[in-house]
């Protein structure tokens, strides 16, 4: 996938990770992980979540059909 | 709690499909280029990992507090029979404010689509090129009989550039109404059709059960790629690129902007969507773990994947130079870069800028029902004649951004006027709406019902202290460090003075520059980007002295060997003219377009809103009648 190369030119040219960048990764990492983890656990603990729960464009505007409304 | 009607119970495997059903839906619909081409370029120009700090403060404090405040004030409004945002704003308090902060938030969905669906059709174009083998043909004859790794990489970045260039019309206005520009032109035509299509027929609804399905493989696709890259040998020096805090950075106030203008994109706060979309809710439908679990899908996608993949990946293969672009350099010259050197690339990069494509399209369909339900509200008109007028608008506001291409100066300025300026303003108005005049504990009350997730304590002292305080803080900051370049940007004259001013301060580094520095005098200068600030000062006192201190040169007083120059000066002086006025003409245009929209909404509410609200009392007391 790479080329030797190419990791011997990288290899050279940072120092890694950081232990603030380290910290940083993880923390904003983990923070939004487990903010999904929560959101999709109480999604999953729902009984009927799909009927009072939507995204934006899976809601209905109920103005689609000009020859209903006439 | 839901007034649903008694159903056949269940099974276990259906239920659980719905759930899934309802995942795949919210995490469908935060998908978008926000997350995959803006967000990586922001964070690594703007401190790294020390990003991370504005921007989780910008969600926490602006994101999801005002996503909850747009959700519960757009449910609200729908109950009052209003589903623009000037209706809903106007449903909450009948005050002319209310029209002007929802006109506000009636036009920005409208002028970012007109250049939204610009980039949209570069998405398609690039993903047409990849199937078609065009970038694999490209970059064989851009490296053909190369050997040597680095110049391998500067014919594949050069040429990719290259081809960003021509084909987006980066290099000239215009150029994409030429006939070398007509791949692009039909791309344009497609996405642009593709949007008024879907919406005329009414089949948004269609497109997001596609998307489905869809944007989850994109998301798939893109876990696959963050576990190769996270297991890439070097790979912590390309993280180490991406998330080292770069600390003093956080004094930089751009930065604070940047993030929080981030979150506003890539949330779709602050400009009245979500409000128009939870206006079609029912009553007791749930909005506060819908927005969250919106909001959750947007940074996992942002934050997750984005953040670990695009400029790690940058940096192990094309090095720190091509891994710190612009938005557009990191997604439309980096990115098609990288995948010559991933094997299966061509089809790779066709399915991965195919499906950003369909993510945009999902995107700038949502931009256009705020203002098809004002045409329906506001003016009676049926939707295909909605649909009808509003293609004629954006069309009429895309056209000059597509011609206007040259360094994307047209998209670039309106981009940020709306991003930077204007959703500011626009979320400001609404956050003091909802907790000044609906009133917090009201808003609180209104926002919980159906909920299945109740607000957190303290959400009424945030939306009414904190989060006004920071966005008032943040465009203050804006308004004095940001925007004075801006507006010297529109000025013709000064940019062409500037412009002239430019090649002889080029010309006399060059020849002057190593002595000034007390460098050897064979020595090559350093580029004036790479000076110490003590080196920097010590330049500009040097130029300042020989050009004056007044970005008009005068000529007459300057040595032969730069007065030679002024042929050179004054040609370079035209372009950055024409470049500050069609910056300034967009400008004029962005607040003409705000005051006819603000005029609109108010002619509106008088002619038929007053009326429509007047007939869907409010439902408890406290809920003011117009």
């Amino acid at each position: 996938m790479i080329r030797p190369a190419c990791m011997a030119a990288v290899m050279g040219a940072a120092d890694g990770l950081t232990p603030a960048g380290w910290a940083m990764m993880i923390g904003s990492v983990g923070m939004v992980l487990a903010l999904c983890a929560f959101c999709i656990r109480r999604v999953l603990r729902e009984p009927h979540p799909e009927e009072y729960m939507h995204a934006p464009l899976d809601i209905d505007t109920h103005d689609t059909n000009d020859d209903e409304e006439s | 709690m839901n007034d649903v009607s008694p159903q056949t119970p269940r099974t276990d495997r259906e239920n659980w499909g719905s759930k899934i059903g309802v995942i795949l839906a919210v995490a469908g619909s935060a998908v978008g280029l926000g997350n995959f081409l803006r967000f990586p370029g922001e964070a690594v120009n703007n401190g790294g990992g020390a990003f991370m700090i504005p921007y989780i403060a910008s969600l926490l404090i602006l994101g999801i507090p005002i996503c909850w405040c747009e959700w519960t004030m757009g449910r609200l409004g729908g109950r009052r029979g209003v589903n623009s945002p000037p209706g809903v704003l106007s449903a909450i308090w009948n005050h002319p404010l209310a029209r002007f902060v929802g006109g506000l938030q009636l036009m920005l969905p409208v002028v970012i689509y007109m250049y939204y669906v610009f980039v949209e059709a570069w998405c398609l174009y690039y993903a047409v090129q990849f199937f078609d083998g065009a970038f694999e043909n490209l970059f064989g004859q851009a490296t053909e009989g190369l050997t040597d790794h680095d110049d391998v990489v500067r014919n594949v970045v050069g040429a990719s550039g290259g081809f960003f260039e021509t084909a987006c019309g980066q290099g000239e206005n215009g150029a994409i109404f030429t006939l070398t520009g007509r791949g692009m032109l039909l791309c344009v035509a497609v996405s642009f059709g593709a949007n008024f299509l879907l919406i005329y027929r009414g089949v948004s609804r269609g497109i997001e059960a596609f998307c489905k399905v869809a944007m989850p493989l994109l998301i798939g696709c893109a876990v696959l790629i963050l576990i190769r890259v996270l297991t890439l040998p070097g790979i912590s020096a390309g993280l180490g690129f991406m998330w080292n805090p770069d600390w003093p950075k956080l004094a930089d106030p751009n930065v604070w902007l940047a993030a929080a203008g981030q979150i506003f994109f890539s949330l779709s706060v602050g400009f009245g969507l979500i409000l128009t979309y939870a206006s079609y809710l029912r009553s007791d439908d749930d909005v506060v773990l819908s927005g969250l679990s919106a909001t959750s899908a947007n940074e996992l996608c942002e934050v997750v994947l984005a953040g670990l993949i695009v400029v790690p990946t940058a940096f192990l293969f094309l090095g720190a130079e091509n891994a710190k672009g612009s938005t557009f350099g990191l997604g439309f010259v980096t990115l098609p870069s990288i995948m010559h050197f991933m094997p299966g690339g061509r089809w790779f990069g066709g399915l991965w800028f195919g499906l950003l494509w369909l993510g945009a399209l999902t995107s700038t369909l949502s931009m256009l029902q705020p203002a098809i339900a004002f045409l329906e509200e506001g003016f009676g008109l049926r939707r295909r004649a909605s649909v009808i007028v509003l293609g004629l608008i954006t069309l009429a506001g895309a056209l000059p951004i597509m011609y206007f291409s040259k360094n994307a100066i047209a998209l670039d300025h309106a981009d940020f006027w709306v991003n930077q300026l204007m959703i500011y303003i626009g979320a400001t108005g609404q956050v003091l709406i909802f907790g000044w005049v609906l009133g917090a504990h009201r808003g609180i009350r209104e926002a919980n019902r159906g909920a299945e997730l109740r607000l957190p304590r303290g959400y009424g002292f945030f939306i009414r202290y904190i989060t006004p305080t920071f966005l008032i803080v943040v465009f203050v900051s804006w308004a004095t460090v940001h925007a004075p370049d801006y507006v010297r940007g529109m000025i013709p004259s000064l940019q062409g003075k500037l412009a002239a001013r430019a090649v002889y301060e080029k010309a006399a580094y060059e020849k002057l520059g190593p002595a000034w520095l007390d460098l050897a005098p064979a020595a090559a200068p350093l580029a004036r980007t790479d000076l110490s600030d003590e080196q920097a000062d010590l330049v500009d006192a040097q130029l300042t002295e020989l050009l004056g201190p007044s970005p008009d040169v005068r000529v007459d007083r300057l040595p032969d060997w730069l007065r030679k120059l002024e042929p050179e000066a004054t040609a370079s002086a035209e372009p950055a003219e024409t470049q500050a006025a069609i910056a300034g003409g967009l400008f004029v245009c962005l607040i003409l377009l705000l005051a006819i929209t603000v005029i609109l909404s108010h002619v509106a509410y008088r002619h038929r809103m007053a009326r429509i609200i007047a007939a869907h009392p409010a439902a408890e007391p406290g809920e003011d009648s117009p």
